[in-house]
């Protein structure tokens, strides 16, 4: 498979204390990758670094051949982030949102396409609400709508499935199926661990600030074994 | 484009929640009213601590402006949409330097007269000066401002940080711009006051060039 990310070395301190001390991963071109470890281990610090959000103190990384963290944003075209929050401005409607990040991205603006995601995301009928109204189920799902309406060929995506009702779960898994078949890459976290080995291709665990394993077709029982060790 | 898009968000923002102007004017406002009662000018001639009082003033009201600016982008996370779009991070800058610059001059022109009628701020003796004096400090206290605000906002105590950090950064400029506007409009020739004049214009051209540049490492964390 193609490597689209390529991540040496990338390390990152708060207050002197290493959260990230040395992580060197890749991720291939359609593949859904699952980012586990324990709470505080820098699941969340590493999907912002690569998203350009944070600035790592280590380390280098490409995209799609591109380098990453340097001057110039042209890189962050191939890319997409949702975090524990949706990244919007709540005084604005939800097209609001949509219209600008679409336009953030120097795309066009596609009104029927948002029209229908808005109804296939189950917000239709509330584009024109301000979301600071939103609930945070309806933030997530707006979210999603967002990265639907950008072009991109890696999302990272930090607790995607949070906030989301049964319904919203299985529109996300089949989301995630959709974006696999178009080749498109995914780094996600989730705590749902029933959830996240159920979608993944494979999983990648944070420890001690490096990337401590690497499976292939993650099961569940697994994956909690190794937190339950990482924990000891 | 993108310069634009950042402009125009600021404005929509600011046109639906109209929280940054009514902050800014209200604050001058009292500061004015205060002012008039605190210092008995009467129908005394053009008093030369005014033009201090009044750059003083729109400090304050800067940094009020400059803290609501920058939290519509802490709610919800929104500055990460900026950061994480192909978008040239001076751009960012530019284009909220351009919407606070309009902030700040609307928050001004309610209540300049104001301080012309309650502070005896004889604006009409050399309107055309003290309109470049204007212009000029209110550039420079929106490019260091956004500078240290895009700095300070995602810390900790941010809204703390900034009048300490700003406050120092500015007052070459408050000064040189209470020097120019204490000479302007006391109708003395341009050659009188053109090096305070010019010092807040350098000031200004060395805070954009210097936050285009450096905006790209300051705007992450």
């Amino acid at each position: 498979m193609d490597q689209l990310l390529i991540a040496q070395g990338i390390g990152k301190s708060f207050h002197l204390r290493p959260v990230l001390t040395d992580v060197t991963f890749s991720l291939a071109a359609g593949q859904i990758t699952y980012l586990i470890g324990r709470n505080g281990c820098g699941k969340t610090t590493l999907l912002k670094i690569l998203a350009g959000v944070m600035r790592p103190e280590a380390g280098i990384a490409s995209l799609n051949g591109r380098a990453m963290f340097g001057l110039g944003g042209s890189w962050r075209r191939e890319m997409v982030y949702l975090g524990h929050r949706p990244i919007m401005y709540q005084a604005f409607t939800a097209r609001e949102n949509i219209r600008l990040a679409v336009q953030l991205r120097g795309q066009t603006w596609d009104e029927s396409q948002f029209r229908e995601l808005a109804r296939q995301y189950g917000l239709g009928g509330r584009e024109d609400d301000r979301i600071g109204i939103y609930s945070e189920g309806m933030l997530k799902r707006l979210g999603l709508i967002r990265l639907e309406m950008s072009s991109w060929s890696l999302a990272y995506l930090d607790e995607p499935g949070s906030a989301l009702d049964v319904d919203g779960s299985l529109i996300l898994r089949e989301t995630f199926d959709r974006w696999r078949s178009q080749g498109r890459s995914i780094l996600f976290t989730s705590h749902d661990m029933g959830w996240g080995a159920a979608v993944a291709d494979r999983a990648i665990m944070l420890s001690g600030g490096t990337v401590s394993e690497d499976l292939a077709a993650p099961e569940e029982a697994h994956l909690v074994d190794l937190l339950k060790e990482a924990a000891k | 484009m993108n310069f634009w898009a950042i402009l125009m968000k600021d404005l929509r923002m600011e046109l639906r929640t109209r929280e940054s102007l009514a902050v800014m004017t209200v604050f001058a406002l009292a500061v004015i009213l205060l002012f008039s009662f605190a210092f008995d000018i009467g129908m005394n001639r053009f008093p030369s601590f005014v033009p201090g009082l009044m750059w003083l003033t729109y400090f304050f009201t800067a940094v009020l402006g400059l803290i609501r600016s920058f939290g519509w982008e802490k709610e919800l996370d929104a500055w990460d949409i900026l950061l994480t779009s192909p978008v040239d991070r001076s751009m960012i800058y530019l284009g909220k330097c351009a919407a606070f610059f309009i902030f700040l001059l609307l928050a001004q022109l309610i209540s300049l007269p104001f301080f012309m009628l309650f502070l005896g701020l004889p604006l009409l003796a050399a309107p055309l000066s003290f309109i470049a004096i204007l212009l000029t400090v209110d550039g420079a206290i929106a490019a260091v401002g956004v500078l240290i605000a895009g700095m300070s906002h995602r810390t900790p105590a941010g809204e703390t940080l900034l009048p300490i950090l700003l406050f120092p950064t500015l007052t070459p400029v408050l000064i040189a711009a209470t020097k120019a506007t204490t000479t302007a409009l006391a109708s003395k020739p341009f050659q009188e006051w053109d090096f305070w004049l010019m010092l807040i214009v350098t000031f200004l051209v060395l805070f954009v060039l210097a936050g285009a540049f450096i905006f790209d490492y300051i705007a992450e964390q």
